[in-house]
């Protein structure tokens, strides 16, 4: 009798191999389920060898990028946009530049399979606003320049016209 | 910390101090990894996608909130075409908010609609809607998509679920390291299924179901590049007008799905050929409880201030509830 409260006490304390089988597959199948819409494993990688996996978002459906690009005005009154948001992943940052009133050009994290969408705030009811997102292979209107081209329109209801102007703006950015 | 896939222990098998910490390390990594852009209640965490989807649906006479609801409280209209968002403080903790205002009319249209959001506070956002050349206010179904800024910090590299390492071939081997870790795995596997579903799809309302990059080819339209599961075909409706066809019971209808469309022509060598799409609400049908289509419809406008349905390539997401 003895010998066999020693041999239960030993079964209570170790944990049995079908035990840890269960949750080695419990944590390949979560693996896996992070793999569905987190980015994928570096071409030709396994499972075992995850080094540049960061277990961001990398999905059809979501944004790539997303920023706030607030349009200040510098020492000389000229306008600066500035982004108040991190975009896309990793080195992925979007570079804006301003050519004109209401102009500006992204010209990095773009490729002819992405997508964009401009969308405008506005001050008051009576500031009506939009914006138009173009993409540019760059071998269009006679320079060298690849990526989203944007126009921000205010309404002139004096005019009946839309008029480029300048003011804060979002845009959002998709790819495969 | 990486994982480390291993093989299965036989009857005879060792279970010794280096299977449990390999074990826990796996453990690590797929919690680091989960941590990453999701909150500890199983919510995505992440500024590239929205925060809250929220539709303002107009019945003909009032506005009603339908969609992710959790971020918004409360609506009112205190004038025509204005709608004030009254936000969960909670959802929106700080003062940069992108916010997108989507028109979605849904009342009899010939002329493109366009919304505008302003920002007031952190829990607070005020859209307007105008329609026509005029651009007159007017009421109808706006959606308002919001993104933020996390509402967590970003993973610390030293956090550790179990922290205990084995040294010994005993030490690790114990029932109560084994119970920490199967409880982990309970406490990955419930809140991996907050927002996914169980074959690891996103599965909530403030994340877009469908996305379509759809090209005109001049003639008719097409997918442009890796369309997502559940988009089933493009018809042609009208000059302008496209029908875009779902996949039976894959996309909830209750509530009301948000659908965001944006116009993507090519470059043109002109600023003044303005573009404007938009879904209108009416036109979404519907089986049992699932959608079944929406129509796109796109205006250009011409010199003389006035739009003309047009075709042209855009893009669109649909937002919908949970399966």
């Amino acid at each position: 009798m003895a010998y066999l409260k020693q041999w239960l006490a030993i079964q209570d304390y170790y944990v049995t191999f079908e035990d840890w089988n269960r949750l080695q597959d419990n944590s390949l199948d979560f693996r896996t389920q992070m793999d569905v819409k987190h980015g994928t494993a570096p071409s030709g990688s396994s499972q075992a060898n995850y080094s540049n996996y960061f277990g961001m978002h990398d999905f059809y459906e979501g944004e790539k990028g997303v920023a706030r690009v607030v349009v200040n005005s510098l020492s000389n009154g000229a306008p600066s946009p500035s982004y108040s948001f991190r975009s896309g992943l990793g080195s992925a940052v979007l570079n804006f530049l301003r050519t004109g009133v209401g102009q500006y050009q992204v010209s990095s994290f773009v490729s002819s399979a992405s997508t964009a969408e401009v969308t405008v705030e506005t001050t008051a009811a009576s500031v009506i606003r939009r914006a138009e997102v173009r993409y540019n292979d760059g071998s269009t209107n006679g320079y060298q320049f690849t990526g989203w081209e944007i126009l921000l329109l205010q309404w002139n209801s004096g005019t009946s016209s839309w008029d480029t102007a300048d003011f804060t703006f979002n845009l959002a950015v998709w790819d495969v | 910390m990486s994982f480390s896939s291993q093989t299965s222990k036989r009857r005879n098998g060792v279970l010794g101090f280096g299977t449990f910490n390999s074990l826990v390390e796996n453990q690590n990594d797929n919690l680091r990894l989960w941590r990453e852009e999701h909150t500890e209640a199983g919510e995505h965490d992440s500024r590239e996608m929205p925060r809250a989807v929220g539709l303002a649906y107009w019945n003909g006479a009032a506005y009603a909130i339908r969609g992710n609801s959790a971020g918004v409280s409360s609506i009112a209209n205190p004038a025509v075409g204005e709608i004030t968002w009254t936000l969960s403080g909670t959802y929106f903790p700080v003062n940069d908010i992108v916010a997108r205002a989507i028109a979605m009319p849904n009342v009899e249209i010939s002329e493109p609609w366009i919304a505008n959001a302003k920002i007031n506070s952190a829990t607070s956002i005020t859209t307007y809607m105008s329609k026509g050349t005029a651009w007159a206010a007017a009421d109808g179904s706006v959606a308002l998509i919001m993104n933020a800024i996390p509402r967590v910090a970003p993973p610390s590299a030293s956090w550790n679920v179990v922290t205990k390492k084995a040294r010994t071939p005993k030490s690790g081997l114990d029932f109560s390291s084994f119970n920490k870790l199967a409880k982990n795995e309970a406490f990955l596997n419930n809140n991996l299924l907050v927002e996914h579903t169980s074959a690891g799809v996103h599965n909530a309302h403030h994340i877009a179901r469908a996305q379509g990059n759809v090209a005109w080819g001049g003639a008719s339209y097409a997918f442009d590049s890796n369309p997502s599961p559940g988009l089933s075909g493009l018809t042609t409706i009208a000059t302008g007008k496209v029908r875009v066809d779902l996949a039976a019971a894959t996309f909830p209808n209750n509530p009301n799905p948000s659908i965001e469309i944006a116009v993507m022509p090519t470059y043109l060598t002109t600023p003044t050929e303005q573009w404007i799409a938009l879904c209108k609400q009416t036109t979404i049908t519907n089986t049992g409880n699932y959608v079944t289509s929406f129509e796109v419809w796109q205006w250009l406008k011409s010199s003389t201030n006035t739009w003309t349905l047009t075709d042209g390539k855009f893009s669109f997401r649909l937002y919908c509830a949970a399966v």
